[in-house]
């Protein structure tokens, strides 16, 4: 048996380029026996890379890495899975389009060979029991996966990871994706994994979550070690400050009560959509932060694309006050000054392939035109500059790719779209997913400037700590309905907002 | 980027391994349109000193022209449904249908205006028809095509019949000096014009790059496509017009296998046929240019047939492996 | 690091094959050049070198035959370098290859992918780069103006006795057919209908030869069996069954469709007017194991391995697979083309025209194999290092070698070109 507090994995002198980027630099660190050990950082500081090196998703440029006591150099996670080391990345890593208990056990079917063929049936039976295990009852194996949800999917990950009995697992910015249940699902894991003196790497965003799961804490930032804590020295300033650099105000949310406007901006009434909706009422007003909270799947993202003309409506309509349009479409929603964040960020809001340049502006195709029908460059090239240089986006140029950039200056970017857009209405959804808090509190920034500016704002938001911070009013939804409306005037109470959810 | 960011940045840097400076270089902005130019001066240079200046003949100059024509402008009709992520290679059939329609009407008119018109109002009406199978009734492209492969070529087969329909040979050669030059630089000019100056381009390639993203941006995905078909139409049009221009007749194989021509001709000339916003209008051009100069250059040197498919292959394969990176996501949209 | 130094072997790797292949396609170059520098010392024929262009359909066995030839055996001695095209599969890429040809200095255009429509087009673009031009085809309707027009490069052209070919099978048919027991006829009319003139004339033979040997009437002409686009009942008075069955094995469908014809029952006799025989004799032996019937196969053919194997092979009755195919010799076909344009490029382009002073067309017979052992024999003459059209045959249809040479004369030497004088002039 292992003993507690063994040297599992040592890294040494680890470094890891991406063409100019640096994301990781000489880094060092080692993952014992028995701990639950977090890794916490901006984004981009190198959390993820270096968990994605040891389980064999990439490759270092240089360094080494120790695994129980023998170099260790995967070339593909599968390897990295049978020798005992798991992960389960901040995307998606299932595939749609295949069953669950292929997804379970993708990479290792020879297992299950009866005779020249695969048996499915034992596959499934087996993947049945990897689910039960862990406690999750209602995802059936021999079902496609891309008919369960995200949080479902990562659900499916969790047990795929977990089915290989892994002696090391890596949990990585996994917990945004899950609910209540599932968080604690994952938690249980861990820590009857450390029990069982297996080690454990959690890597979130979440400051509180991560300081009460984790036994030690490590902080990087921009690829380099910083520090590390044990769960006595815990303080969230300290914290903050070696992620960021510099001391972090304990409040980043908008502090003002001031009211709103009493013109209304938008108006859905009446509102039935295929899924989720029924009947729906709401007015947005001129100036107003308008907080739409909930369990996720509450209706509020069908909601937020419902406004925006992304959802088929089959009763009802969103109505523009001012000009008396219907949004019928995001083309016509766009045409009349609104935006719209998905809280699928990759997926939906940003040209992953595409530069920062192409993507901010991408909202600017009427503004920059130059001689008649033709664009300037020049002023494209503002257009976009202006964006980067006042969000601080990290990057060298504007014709840098978006897909190297962190979780934090993606949305940055998404950000500085629909500001250069000038945009009257935004609704966002889940803006600050998966961003760390230095983005997080200039965002909040924003949002409240945004205000100042007389801009309505929708914000929908799974955290309530941050719909208490930043709404003017606060709408929680329960069923496709609405169960509860509370005013910043009034002061917002935590219990009777948790009451309204559930 | 700044020198001195990229001196700092150089500083902490343990090293650079060739990969990673060949990856820098390819990243460059700029290096999909120069890279494809360097490659075809460079193959130009390589002939002219073989052949001992012959190559430089404006007689052969001219006839790489010539021979480029046809595929050039098909690819840079194409790249309009390319650069959304669509795939089309149904297209040479579709021009092939085209040429048989122009052909016909000439035969029963026996005017040569007739001809182009009903050549050039075929390749949009047939592009226009695969649009809306796959935008409209959204059936994957790559069905679209394979379908509409088949019937176009099937229905130039009954069309027709025995032997090649006949167009006045003397009046196709006048066209192929006058016409034939100042329609294309029209058409190309247009294309670059519109596909780079304008908005069209750029809606275009941000479909190809996150469909979902440009319609959350107000671009209306249908429309947008539909005018991407459109100007991909015209230029087969007027690929069928050069096409029928240029040998006179139109057989019932006529276009088979054009459609992977042009497919070559693109990559070849330094663009994703999975498009995306690296998309542009001219690399189909300078692929076509490209592939002419190759076999014409490698003929002159006095390689034999045989040897020259192998070294056609050979090259094709270095180009396209340093033209292109391979996509680190998949293509966004379903194919099949 | 392992992964980064195995992937730069391979681009090493890619970088030595395209050094290779570059290498090797300049010696390549350089041999083509330096063998009629060799030749040329032979002495005979004309100082003056020709570069000449040959258009290629298919790269088979044929076609490699057939540069061997031009390029070991007929370049050397008379002072000529050939050029050959990759396999054309339209006129544009035949015009494409004429103009590449045209900037690599060639003289003249010899042209095995021959389409009536296309001539015109092709002559006249040999006139722009001054090259003289014949081609492997007829005189039609669709060409017919490039003979009348006084087209100065035009060398006429060159191709199978057609008519003669459908004889062949008409008289085997004649021979071999025992009128007394039913048979039932599977007639391969190929692209008849597309105007092909070989599979005409060798459908047209056949069905007359059926009509002959039966004492039948068809119901609908002749022309009207072999000219239809979709297979049609041969039905006639004297109740024979005659299946007429167009297409090639390119078209889809057509070996299943043919499959099913004769799963039927009712034909025992396959007439194949086209070269089909690599196509169908595995359906052949297969249908005739599976049914107990035993198939007569008679079809045209050209010297390969197909041709070798269904010769070769015995089916389960003890009878020749193949009946009987007719052949032709690459080298003489090649000999005729070469003569065109030669005479035309040494001055001579009188001894190309008719008498009535139009481009003529020069015929050519085939032969008839009926048994494996003729097929051997036949098929050792045309090769490498024994060529049925060798030195004396080739110059006597060139007017640098015979004074006063005329087409009459020339069309007179190839047909006496017959089984017995190549016999005799090979031996054995």
């Amino acid at each position: 048996m292992a003993e507690k507090g063994e040297i599992l994995v040592e890294v040494r002198d680890l470094c890891k380029n991406f063409g100019v980027t640096v994301a990781l630099n000489h880094v060092n660190m080692q993952i014992k026996r028995g701990e639950i050990r977090g890794l916490i950082g901006e984004n981009g500081s190198g959390k993820s890379t270096v968990t994605t090196i040891i389980a064999g998703i990439q490759q270092a440029t240089s360094g080494e890495i120790a695994y129980k006591g023998k170099p260790w150099k995967p070339a593909t996670s599968l390897e990295a899975i049978r020798a005992g080391i798991g992960i389960i990345v901040q995307e998606m890593g299932t595939i749609p389009s295949i069953t669950v208990a292929e997804n379970i056990f993708l990479g290792d079917y020879d297992r299950f060979r009866v005779g020249p063929v695969i048996s499915k049936g034992k596959m499934i039976a087996e993947a049945n029991k990897a689910l039960r295990e862990i406690g999750i009852d209602d995802i059936d194996a021999g079902r496609i996966t891309g008919r369960y949800n995200m949080e479902q999917r990562k659900l499916i990950e969790i047990a795929r990871t977990m089915a290989h009995d892994p002696e090391m697992f890596v949990v990585d910015e996994t917990t945004t994706a899950l609910s209540e249940r599932g968080r604690e699902i994952l938690y249980s894991l861990m820590r009857k994994a450390a029990d069982a003196n297996k080690a454990v790497v959690f890597i979130s965003h979440d400051l509180e979550e991560i300081m009460e799961q984790c036994d030690t804490l490590t902080v990087l930032r921009d690829g380099d070690i910083i520090g590390s804590l044990e769960k006595e020295q815990y303080d969230p300033a300290i914290i903050k400050n070696m992620m960021i650099g510099r001391d972090v105000q304990g409040d980043y949310y908008r502090s003002d009560i001031e009211g709103y406007g009493e013109e209304v901006v938008l108006r859905a009434e009446n509102l039935t959509t295929m899924t989720d909706l029924m009947c729906f009422d709401i007015e947005l007003h001129k100036g107003e932060i308008l907080g739409i909270g909930g369990l996720s799947e509450c209706g509020m993202h069908t909601l937020g694309r419902a406004l925006y003309g992304l959802e088929d409506i089959l009763t009802g309509h969103v109505t523009l006050t001012k000009s008396g349009t219907q949004v019928k479409s995001p083309e016509v929603a766009f045409h009349h000054g609104m935006g719209y964040v998905s809280k699928n960020r990759d997926q939906e809001s940003l040209v992953m392939n595409g530069t920062i340049g192409v993507n901010i502006q991408s909202t600017g195709y009427k503004a920059n035109r130059g001689l008649g029908i033709f664009i300037s460059g020049k002023k494209e090239k503002e257009y976009a500059s202006l964006q980067v240089d006042s969000l601080a986006i990290k990057c060298n140029s504007i014709f840098q790719p978006v897909s190297a950039m962190s979780g934090g200056n993606k949305q940055k970017v998404v950000f500085g779209k629909w500001l250069a857009a000038d945009a009257d209405i935004l609704i966002l959804d889940c803006p600050t997913r998966g961003v760390d808090i230095g983005v997080k509190a200039s965002m909040y920034k924003l949002i409240n400037e945004m205000k100042q500016k007389g801009k309505s704002i929708v914000l929908i938001s799974e955290e309530l700590p941050e719909l208490c911070g930043m709404s003017d009013r606060l709408i929680i939804m329960r069923n496709g309905e609405i169960s509860g409306e509370f005013y910043r005037s009034d002061g917002f109470d935590n219990t009777e907002l948790i009451d309204c959810m559930i | 980027m700044s020198t001195s960011s990229a001196a700092a940045v150089n500083e902490r840097e343990p090293r650079l391994t060739l990969t990673d400076r060949i990856d820098i270089i390819k990243n460059n902005r700029f290096f999909p349109l120069v890279f494809p130019l360097a490659m075809l001066l460079l193959l130009l240079l390589l002939f002219t000193a073989l052949t001992g200046g012959e190559f430089m003949k404006k007689s052969v100059i001219m006839g790489i022209f010539n021979q480029s024509f046809i595929t050039g402008t098909m690819a840079t009709a194409v790249a309009f449904i390319y650069s959304t992520g669509n795939i089309d290679f149904s297209v040479g059939n579709a021009m092939g249908l085209a040429c048989v329609l122009g052909a016909l009407a000439y035969q029963s008119t026996g005017s040569m205006a007739v001809m182009v018109i009903v050549t050039m109002a075929g390749g949009v009406l047939l592009m226009m028809f695969n649009c809306t199978l796959c935008v409209t009734f959204r059936v994957k492209p790559a069905m679209v095509a394979i379908v509409a492969m088949s019937i176009y070529s099937a229905v130039c087969v009954v069309l027709v019949g025995a032997a090649p329909l006949g167009v006045d040979y003397g009046i196709s050669k006048t066209l192929e000096d006058g016409f034939r030059y100042g329609s294309f630089l029209v058409y190309f000019g247009l294309c670059l014009l519109l596909y780079h100056g304008t908005a069209i381009g750029r809606k275009l390639r941000f479909i190809g790059g996150n469909e979902k993203c440009a319609v959350q941006t107000g671009i209306n995905a249908v429309k947008t496509q539909y005018i991407s078909f459109l100007f991909a139409g015209i230029g087969v049009g007027l690929a069928g017009v050069y096409q029928t221009i240029r040998t006179a007749n139109v057989a019932s194989t006529v276009g088979t296998g054009m459609g992977t021509d042009v497919m070559l001709a693109t990559v070849l000339g330094g663009m994703s046929i999975f498009g995306g916003t690296k998309s542009n209008c001219y690399a189909g051009l300078i692929g076509a240019i490209t592939v002419t100069i190759l076999n014409k250059g490698l003929l002159m040197v006095g390689v034999s047939s045989t040897l020259i498919q192998g070294i056609r292959g050979v090259v094709f394969l270095l180009l396209v492996y340093l033209n292109s990176e391979r996509q680190k996501t998949l293509p966004s949209r379903q194919q099949f | 690091m392992r992964k980064n130094r195995k992937s730069w072997l391979i681009r090493l790797t890619a970088l030595c094959l395209v050094m290779v292949l570059l290498v090797a396609g300049g010696c390549g170059a350089g041999g083509d050049e330096s063998q009629p520098d060799g030749g040329s010392s032979g002495g005979s024929g004309s100082n003056e070198k020709f570069k000449i262009g040959i258009v290629e359909v298919q790269l088979n066995d044929e076609s490699t035959n057939r540069a061997n030839w031009f390029n070991n055996y007929l370049g050397p001695k008379y002072n000529c370098e050939f050029m050959f095209s990759e396999a054309c599969t339209d006129l544009n890429s035949v015009m494409t290859f004429v103009e590449n040809a045209a900037d690599a200095g060639c003289d003249a255009i010899i042209n095995y992918y021959a389409v009536g429509a296309n001539t015109q087009q092709l002559v006249e673009l040999c006139a722009e780069y001054d090259m003289y031009y014949t081609e492997n085809g007829g005189r039609n309707s669709a060409n017919d103006a490039v003979y009348t027009g006084n087209y100065e490069n035009f060398a006429g052209n060159f191709m199978a006795d057609q008519p003669d070919t459908g004889k062949l099978f008409h008289d085997y048919l004649s021979e071999t057919l025992d009128t007394s027991v039913p048979h039932g006829f599977i007639v391969g009319t190929g692209a008849a209908y597309q105007g092909n003139a070989q599979q005409t004339e060798i459908s047209a033979n056949m069905l007359g030869a059926l009509e002959e040997l039966y004492g039948l009437k068809f119901d609908s002409t002749i022309e009207e069996l072999y000219t239809s686009s979709a297979p049609v009942e041969g039905t006639n008075d004297k109740g024979i069954e005659v299946y007429c069955y167009p297409g090639a094995p390119s078209t889809s469908g057509w070996l299943e469709g043919l499959n099913a014809a004769m799963q039927t029952g009712k034909y025992d006799y396959i007439l194949m007017s086209g070269n089909v025989l690599g196509n169908i004799m595995t359906t052949v032996d297969e249908l005739e194991s599976a049914m107990g019937k035993d198939f007569t196969v008679i079809g045209f053919g050209a010297f390969g391995e197909a041709l070798t194997s269904a010769m070769n092979s015995v089916d389960r009755f003890g009878n020749q697979a193949l009946s009987m195919s007719t052949v032709k010799f690459t080298s003489i076909v090649s000999t005729m083309g070469f003569s065109k344009v030669y005479n035309c490029l040494t001055g001579h382009r009188d001894a190309c025209l008719a008498e009535n002073g139009e481009p003529s067309v020069l015929l050519f017979r085939m032969n008839a194999v009926t048994s494996p052992e003729q097929l051997t024999e036949m098929s050792s003459w045309d090769t490498d290092g024994k060529w049925v059209a060798d030195y004396d045959f080739i110059a006597s249809l060139l007017a640098t070698e015979v004074e006063g040479l005329t087409d009459a004369k020339i069309q007179e030497t190839i047909y006496a070109m017959d089984y017995d004088a190549i016999k005799a002039r090979l031996g054995n």
